[in-house]
């Protein structure tokens, strides 16, 4: 580890903390931080169950989707070779939650149902774009890849039949969903720091692969693999957020540089953090009611990715 | 055509009472509807406290929104002399948070199930059943959880508004005068 | 290696390569030189495995290479390609990292220590840690040599490695190869656009033309002006320069 990484590394640890903190202490109830450590050691059993029903899986739910949208962006990316290319921006996810929705209108809500409809979706995605050429044009890579993002969208408005989206949210999330949910996916966190470096080996060309004697087919199937896992995983939970797979594991380029195996684990860490923040904002700004956390990190992410796109050429890897 | 209150519907009957040459008609409706503003309103006076209500609006694929003042079953809340936890100064519908409703402790919650029914009551059932907060609810506790469904409800005021006005006014007070409590 | 009347065409169109049949001698730095089109770049990717013969075959230790997989080939025949792009940046010690994966299993953990030969015998050591993007051209051919001899191989194929580098570069580079010739006892086939250059330094030169294997033997053998301009279809004549030898040039058009 470089100088350069552990400093990083130390800084985002400890913003994770201290978000951790502040997001136990603000809600509709807002308590010291006295008054949280009273409650987790006992005496106080009506804020007890506010933090660790409600606050506490909440912020461990969006923690881990965090993680596993900014390592599935900084996987995807490496994939597709192209910095833009992330889940939410390819159609990936929306495909995914268009699936839930109309699986919903045939069986009822399972969550393992949802799951396994977010995960046909992203798969039927990652198939399309992967087929033909596509993936050699990045800039046709994504316009196609907004534009399915697009279309699933508005068919899941006009299937819902209301002008009221249904905007998914972390409100009321439980222990048993962050679980059961979870620990599956954690699995596919360990999977993608072990397969950090297949993301690096991918800067090299097919061809060179082959002389190496890697298939690079079947790195790259290995790969979109975990990002279907890990996207869909958040879609099945909490639906659709967007722009964490780009905004993290770029702002982790620009800090630490190129190598997948730093990248990885420092996206997953800020990707934690960020959408941490995002949604204790979401859900302190407007109390009673929440701003959605999608609309929080479109309203931060669309401008970030504009200027990534204006500060240069940004999208092809070369 | 706004329908998101009683009185918005009674001026859209008028008016098309008028358009169409309906006057007697369009008069019968109002009355009818006053005549059920009026029965609520009396079995709501004398109610040493207003009851806190909640109302719920759920959307199919597994989430649900808050109705506010401004929406028609909140302004039938209103008419009902119940008090909405969730005021807003302009919008129908807000994103709840929980920790709003826990700490609100409503003792009625009406969920608004117009689209999908189906649908929509087994997400109810199934978020009320895995999600504790829920629990922790005077409504819930005392059962007092109701489902709105067509036709008698929707999410816009239509013809059956007295009678809609009726059972949420029931729901809420089940006991008339003050003398019961 | 043997190749034994190898012919290729893509589909069903003409024939690129035509019924070449030779041996490629253990020890030895073999060129393959020609004029442009001739196909010395498709003939090498016959001999490496990356283009399947579509009659005859290419022997290595008595087994045709299409039947070896993909990573008895790695274990064997390393090449330094023409195409040498990232598509994102790394560091040079993990290019040449990638070389040892012809040795481990995909998920193996190299360690620097193991590459540390590679980067020294290529003059690299000081840059292990430099991004690619921050080298010069000669010094990037460098990288992409280290990662193909530490595949530690049988056969290491050199595709114009000296195209694009300035004369500096090129002898320096030269130079490197020659050492790596010495001390690995490695089996080098190049293709080099520089036929004075191929000449010096091979011991074995192979000379097509339209797709044939025209004829074989040491670089001596063919310093002959009449059979030169017959290949390169063009007036070639050998000059003597003191302190270095003969020198092939070629004439100006009408020169003749």
């Amino acid at each position: 580890m470089t100088k350069r990484e552990a400093f990083w590394y130390t800084v985002i640890i400890l913003l994770l903390v201290i978000t951790v903190l502040i997001a136990l202490m603000v809600g509709a109830t807002p308590l010291t931080l006295s008054q949280v450590w009273q409650a987790f050691s006992g005496h106080d059993s009506n804020n007890l169950a506010t933090l660790s029903q409600i606050r506490l899986p909440r912020i461990v739910a969006s923690l881990i989707s965090g993680a596993m949208l900014a390592v599935a962006g900084a996987l995807s990316q490496a994939a597709f070779h192209n910095y833009l290319a992330d889940p939410s921006i390819l159609g990936v996810t929306n495909v995914g939650s268009f699936l839930i929705l109309i699986a919903s209108f045939f069986l009822p809500s399972l969550y393992f149902g949802k799951l396994v409809f977010a995960l046909i979706g992203g798969i039927l995605t990652l198939l399309f774009l992967t087929s033909r050429s596509i993936l050699q044009h990045s800039y046709k890579l994504i316009i196609i890849g907004v534009t399915i993002s697009l279309t699933f969208s508005g068919f899941q408005q006009l299937f819902s039949g209301e002008s009221l989206v249904s905007t998914n949210s972390f409100n009321g999330i439980t222990w048993s969903d962050t679980i059961t949910v979870f620990i599956i996916r954690l699995i596919g966190l360990a999977a993608a720091i072990l397969l950090s470096p297949w993301a690096n080996y991918l800067k090299m060309s097919n061809q060179q692969l082959e002389t190496r004697g890697i298939s690079a087919r079947l790195i790259r199937i290995c790969l979109l693999g975990l990002v279907v896992w890990l996207s869909s995983g958040v879609t099945a939970a909490v639906g659709v957020v967007p722009f964490i797979g780009i905004i993290v594991p770029n702002i982790v380029r620009f800090l630490v540089g190129r190598d997948y195996q730093t990248i990885v684990p420092l996206s997953m860490l800020m990707g934690a953090w960020l959408l941490l923040v995002a949604d204790t904002i979401g859900r302190t700004v407007i109390l009673p009611g929440e701003m959605p956390v999608a609309t929080i990190l479109t309203v931060v992410g669309g401008p970030f990715l504009i200027w990534l796109l204006w500060r240069q050429q940004f999208n092809a890897i070369k | 055509m706004d329908l998101t209150s009683v009185a918005k519907l009674k001026h859209v009957v008028t008016q098309m009472g008028h358009q169409y040459q309906r006057q007697a008609q369009a008069k019968r409706a109002i009355r009818q509807i006053n005549a059920a503003e009026k029965r609520a309103r009396q079995r709501a006076k004398d109610q040493p406290t207003k009851v806190k209500v909640l109302v719920l609006m759920g959307l199919p694929g597994a989430s649900y929104m808050a109705g506010t003042n401004h929406s028609y079953i909140g302004n039938l809340v209103v008419l009902a002399g119940g008090k909405n936890v969730f005021m807003s100064k302009n919008q129908e519908y807000i994103q709840p948070n929980d920790e709003a409703i826990k700490k609100a402790r409503p003792d009625v919650i009406l969920r608004l199930e117009h689209a999908l029914p189906e649908m929509v009551t087994a997400q109810f059932n199934q978020a009320f059943k895995t999600d504790p907060m829920w629990k922790t609810l005077p409504a819930v506790k005392n059962h007092r959880v109701y489902d709105l469904q067509e036709p008698d409800f929707d999410a816009t005021a239509n013809m059956r508004a007295a009678v809609a006005l009726q059972k949420i006014s029931r729901w809420l007070y089940p006991h008339t005068g003050g003398n019961n409590q | 290696m043997q190749l034994n009347n190898v012919s290729f065409s893509y589909h069903q169109q003409a024939e690129i390569i035509h019924d070449v049949s030779a041996d490629v001698t253990p020890g030895h730095i073999l060129s393959i030189v020609g004029p442009n089109g001739a196909g010395k770049t498709t003939l090498s990717k016959l001999m490496t495995g990356e283009l399947k013969p579509s009659r005859g075959a290419v022997m290595l230790d008595g087994e045709p290479l299409s039947q070896l997989t993909r990573k008895q080939r790695a274990d064997q025949i390393a090449i330094v390609s023409q195409q040498n792009q990232l598509y994102d940046d790394m560091k040079v010690i993990d290019v040449v990292k990638m070389g040892r994966l012809a040795k481990h299993g995909l998920l193996a953990a190299i360690d620097d220590q193991e590459v540390a030969p590679y980067l020294a015998m290529t003059g690299l050591q000081s840059f292990a840690n430099r991004p690619m993007s921050q080298l010069s051209g000669g010094q990037k051919q460098r990288v992409w040599i280290a990662a193909a001899i530490a595949q530690d191989p049988q056969y290491l194929f050199l595709d114009e490695p000296t195209t694009y580098l300035d004369i500096r570069y090129q002898t320096e580079l030269m130079a490197i190869i020659e050492k790596l010739h010495r001390q690995q006892q490695m089996t080098i086939v190049m293709i080099l656009h520089d036929i004075n250059q191929a000449f010096r330094m091979s011991d074995d030169i192979w000379l097509i033309k339209a797709g044939k294997l025209v004829s074989t033997g040491q670089p001596n053998q063919f310093y002959d002006e009449r059979s030169l301009s017959e290949i390169f279809n063009t007036a070639i004549r050998i000059v003597s320069i003191p302190d270095y030898g003969k020198y092939i040039v070629e004439l100006p058009d009408g020169a003749n």
